[in-house]
């Protein structure tokens, strides 16, 4: 189930209506039916892996126990890493065995030994990368004793598991979510009228931008030895806002999913591409995953504490770990590689903290240092996302290659552009005004949080009427979601 | 609660009649339309006893204005550049379906070497036709059916029957390679700047590995219905200003197997394939070269169908 299909449509407002209406009196049973809601929205789409996801779930419900009763440290290692070898394992046999399999073979080769390795089609069970990192962070944060272990089952099964967040994320702390599971919560007309306006503003996104930067995106990727430099980089540009408006957009839908019920999740989007350097671009960049990251590896290897060999060791393996998490694929790691050669300068002169504040608070217009910024950030990212679209590290190449080749200064061709149902230049006008909304938009939570709050209702309605139009005329054939992959 | 929940309604019954507005929109897209074949084929007006079927080559390469004349027969061009074997196989459907006088002979050019490749770029299912006569249920319907549109929410909104280009309210014109004539055909009288104007005289061999199982079974399918139909099947390959894919005829024949006339130009035959100055480009004949062609294809016809049978019917 897609939360831009009509089966979404239909499943929410009667979750919607029971959790207000026939199961308000009671925390106990408002959490049951969202843990059911959870449990069906994910058999929907294989419900094989639901007994996976119910694994994990009292895998690390268990486990989380035995880490707090241990006496000793040694005790509640050992059960620390029977969770993390067993929920890295699940996750490494699924999305990595045939990675490794493929990678060992083509190493052995290089000697001259031909491998037989078994192979198989392994299915990736979606989600399982978002819902291993809930988990982990929960046994880690009671190994730690930042968190007493969950005793009540279906309370840490919603925090694994609840709807919106089950397939991609945003990837959440149980000393973020827990707490206000367990809490009573009522209904708030702002918050919901919020939550519908973020769910808008995510379908906008996905339905009108991302999918349709997307077909042009894969016509110039899949051809693109047919194509010239001028094309490819428009390709590398049209992605570029596909990923963002794919990912951030199906973030929205999920924070403002959650808010009607109550809940509030962790932001994942900050508005990246307004970033004036990559430092500032990762804070802003699928948040709850760098903070993960942050948290859990970088700060345990010692952060940047130590030396600045250390502090260098310790970026490096956390973007490659980045780049890894993403996808069995070489050029998923040399993303997250080249993004830490993009930090690197800025670690070593010590200006990875420089611009923390948002671009131009306050004010309409960037300053021109802010514009090159912005725009110089914007361009290194476009180049790192041709490695993480490429199929492999030679296509990946081939294409830079043609990107900075004469034909960059040709006619772009226009076979890519024929057959689709919106001109290249409509797609343009959309992307141009996403980023102007967002511009408006951009020191609150989401870019519409705020627009029209001023204006009349007419004005305001015919505001967001304008959107759903846009959302229903584009919605054609549901595409799946990018990081449903990962 | 109570008030979020009226508010929503509110704000759906409110875009629900905004919504209703668009048909206004809708319904007047034909109107701005030069191109007006599709809607000719939805109201069942292509009456023609020849019809030529096929992508850019076709439209360009075959005028059938002439070919009427010579044969004295009728005939419409219904070629659409850009356009695949499965968009074929749809419009001799719909021909069928909706025309009152049955066509007597089908004319498919096909194309080397993407003819059943459906995953081409170069030739689509050229959805991109059916917005602008979207009032018409059939073109709906065929959206549906493709994905493109979804059956709850068209019926319910306007809106998403459309496409971003019919809310582009000016009349269309023509673009000088793009100009239909009153027969359907499209012949270009000028030469692509970029054309070079060198006969390539080497060629490739066909891979029948890049066809797929929608464009061999949309072929296959042309070829029934024009059997079931009792049309006349005449295949042709109009010149191009390169040496012919090796085994792609073969390749063709193999398919066809005796149910179809195979007309391949071959340029050693008639040599004027082989100046530069009939050419648009070096797949396409300009007006010069497809008179000459169209000529060639007449005398063919002549030779192998019995045309007073089609005058006859």
């Amino acid at each position: 189930m897609l939360f831009n299909s009509i089966e979404f449509a239909i499943f929410l407002p009667i979750v919607f209506v029971l959790y207000w209406f026939v199961a308000n009196r009671n925390l106990k049973i408002q959490n049951a039916l969202l843990l059911f809601s959870s449990y069906f929205f994910y058999a929907c789409w294989d419900y094989r892996f639901l007994f996976l996801l119910m694994f994990s779930t009292f895998l690390d419900y268990f486990t989380g126990f035995r880490i707090h009763d241990s006496k000793s440290k040694k005790g509640k290692l050992t059960w620390l890493y029977i969770s993390i070898v067993i929920n890295l394992g699940f996750l490494c046999f699924f999305k990595y065995y045939n990675f490794f399999a493929d990678s060992f073979v083509t190493f052995m080769s290089h000697f001259g030994l031909r491998m037989n390795v078994w192979s198989m089609k392994v299915i990736l069970p979606v989600g399982i990368s978002f819902y291993t990192f809930h988990g982990l962070s929960y046994v880690i944060d009671i190994y730690y004793e930042r968190i007493k272990p969950e005793k009540d089952i279906v309370d840490y099964s919603v925090f694994v598991s609840f709807f919106p967040l089950l397939v991609a994320g945003p990837i959440e702390r149980a000393t973020h979510l827990l707490p206000q599971i367990k809490k009573e919560r009522t209904f708030s007309y702002a918050n919901a009228v919020d939550g519908m306006k973020q769910i808008l503003w995510g379908l906008f996104k996905k339905v009108v931008i991302a999918d349709s930067c997307a077909d042009f995106a894969n016509a110039i990727f899949n051809h693109s030895y047919d194509y010239h430099g001028s094309t490819l980089l428009i390709g590398a540009l049209f992605f570029t806002f596909q990923i963002y408006c794919d990912f951030s957009g199906y973030s929205d839908i999920a924070l403002g999913t959650a808010q009607l019920f109550g809940i509030k999740l962790l932001r994942n989007f900050a508005f990246p591409y307004f970033s004036r350097d990559i430092a500032e671009f990762w804070r802003r960049w699928h948040i709850s995953l760098s903070s993960w990251f942050r948290d859990y590896v970088y700060i345990p290897l010692g952060g940047s504490k130590g030396g600045t060999w250390m502090k260098v060791r310790n970026t490096f393996i956390i973007f490659i770990l980045s780049g890894f998490w993403h996808g069995a694929n070489w050029t998923f790691i040399f993303w997250g590689f080249l993004n830490a050669v993009y930090f690197l300068p800025l670690l070593l002169a010590k200006k990875n903290r420089t611009n923390l504040e948002i671009v131009a608070q306050g004010k309409m217009f960037p300053t021109l240092k802010e514009f090159f910024g912005m725009i110089s950030t914007f361009s290194l990212t476009v180049l790192a996302w041709i490695f993480f679209r490429a199929n492999s590290m030679k296509h990946a190449f081939d294409y830079l290659g043609t990107i900075f080749s004469k034909s960059l200064f040709e006619i772009p061709n226009k076979k890519p552009f024929l057959a689709f149902k919106i001109h290249p230049g409509v797609g343009m006008g959309l992307i141009l005004f996403l980023m102007i909304v967002e511009w408006i938009g951009r020191e609150n939570q989401y870019a519409i949080a705020t627009i029209g709050s001023k204006w009349n209702r007419f004005l305001r309605w015919s505001f967001y009427y304008l959107l759903l139009f846009l959302v229903i005329l584009f919605l054609s054939h549901e595409q799946q979601f990018i990081y449903f992959q990962f | 609660m109570k008030k979020f929940l009226l508010t929503f309604l509110l704000f759906l019954v409110g875009f629900f009649l905004a919504d209703k507005l668009l048909i206004i929109v809708r319904n007047s897209a034909p109107d701005r339309e030069v191109d007006k074949r599709m809607e000719q084929l939805y109201q069942g007006k292509i009456n023609s006893d020849i019809i030529i079927l096929g992508s850019s080559r076709g439209a360009r390469d075959v005028i059938a204005g002439q070919l009427s004349d010579s044969l004295k027969i009728s005939a419409q061009n219904f070629s659409f550049p850009g356009s695949g074997v499965e968009f074929h196989d749809y419009l001799l459907s719909e021909i069928l379906k909706n025309s009152k006088h049955k066509p007597k002979l089908l004319i498919l050019n096909v194309d080397d070497p993407e003819e059943l490749n459906t995953n081409s770029s170069r030739l689509n299912f050229r959805l991109d036709r059916f917005y602008p006569f979207v009032k018409y249920p059939q073109a709906l319907d065929e959206l549906i059916k493709r994905g493109e549109k979804n059956y709850w929410l068209s019926n319910l909104f306007i809106v998403h029957q459309m496409s971003i280009d019919n809310f582009d309210l000016r009349k269309r014109h023509y673009k000088a390679i793009d100009t239909v004539l009153q027969d359907g055909s499209m012949p270009i009288s000028f030469t692509d700047p970029r054309f070079t104007g060198i006969f390539k005289d080497t060629s490739e061999y066909y891979d029948v590995k890049q066809e797929t199982e929608t464009g061999l079974n949309s072929f296959l399918n042309i070829i029934n219905q024009c059997k079931k139909n009792n049309i006349e099947l005449v295949i042709i390959s109009p010149p191009n200003y390169y040496k012919s894919i090796y085994g792609f005829r073969e390749r063709i024949v193999s398919i066809v197997n005796n149910n179809a006339h195979l007309y391949f130009h071959d340029n050693n035959l008639h040599t004027y394939s082989k100046e530069a100055k009939y050419y648009y480009d070096d797949v396409h004949l300009n007006k010069s070269g497809a008179v000459l062609f169209t000529s060639e294809l007449v005398d063919y016809l002549r030779k192998e169908i019995n045309l007073s049978d089609i005058q006859k019917k």
